[in-house]
């Protein structure tokens, strides 16, 4: 009497001892970015810049460890993307961090008065910073925007002289007639004499920035 | 030794190098990130360079067992 042999597992079943390490890896980072913009929009600060570099590590660390249970393809193409992503950073001085706690959408500033000034962020859109009505004492104000992606269009008060850098990771940077584009670009120049002056410091991470009277 | 004992598992080398290049990667790239060090641009394309022959090389070089 003879017998039929077991049926076979697949190799590839018999090796899976639990779910594949890019399965695992890609579950885990997309938790960590959610916990991480949670904390963001809480208002802690998040290193964002740091969170790159972090998920590089971890998808080394995936490869290595799947090694054993095959070729890693995913994996690899992750890890190829983030490290060109990383160099063209590296080498076009890029600003990493977005402020994603800023939201997304439209948006347009008018202060009136050095109280109302606050660091305006944006993550996502076209922001519109109009300080033509601003009353500028005495001394130097100084005032910070950041957009993530998006434009960022600044309107300044006559009659007030100004310090300007204006920077763009990726896109096309005019400040007060001056003109430059592509990676990295960047405007650091100053109008106007008088004692009330205004520092401007404004950065788009990827889009236009325009600053004009 | 397999956990069904069919002899020795076979260790995919170009991902195993690969992995720990992205992890080294990621090393240097956080401490330019944390301020510890500031990572020149144009060291990138030679490091880059060296990396990838280093990955050639090791693809290839045999590992444990022999090639049959």
């Amino acid at each position: 009497m003879t017998t039929d042999p077991a049926p076979q597992r697949p190799a590839a079943a018999a090796d899976r001892h639990g779910p594949a390490a890019a399965t695992v890896l890609v579950g885990a980072l997309l938790v960590l970015v959610g916990i991480g913009w949670l904390l963001d929009a809480g208002g802690v600060g998040v290193p964002w810049r740091a969170i790159l570099p972090a998920a590089l590590i971890a998808v080394g660390l995936a490869c290595a460890a799947g090694a054993f249970q095959g070729r890693q393809h995913a994996l690899m193409v992750v890890g190829v993307a983030l490290t060109l992503l990383l160099s063209v950073a590296v080498a076009a001085d890029w600003n990493l961090d977005l402020p994603l706690a800023g939201g997304v959408g439209d948006r347009t500033a008018r202060p009136a008065t050095p109280a109302e000034l606050r660091r305006y962020e944006l993550g996502v859109g076209n922001l519109q910073l109009d300080l033509r009505q601003l009353q500028v004492p005495a001394g130097t104000t100084a005032v910070e925007a950041r957009v993530g992606i998006g434009e960022l269009d600044v309107r300044l008060p006559d009659g007030v002289a100004v310090d300007v850098v204006a920077s763009s990771g990726l896109g096309q940077v005019q400040v007060l007639g001056r003109e430059e584009g592509g990676l990295a670009s960047r405007i650091e120049t100053s109008a106007g004499d008088g004692d009330r002056r205004l520092r401007l410091d404004v950065r788009s991470g990827l889009g236009q920035v325009r600053v004009e009277r | 030794m397999t956990a069904g004992g069919d002899g020795p598992r076979r260790v995919d080398r170009l991902s195993l190098v690969v992995g720990v290049l992205f992890a080294l990667a990621g090393v240097v790239f956080l401490l330019d990130a944390l301020g510890v060090w500031t990572l020149r641009g144009d060291y990138l394309v030679p490091v880059g360079l060296i990396v990838l022959g280093l990955v050639v090389l090791a693809s290839d070089w045999p590992l444990g067992s022999r090639r049959s």
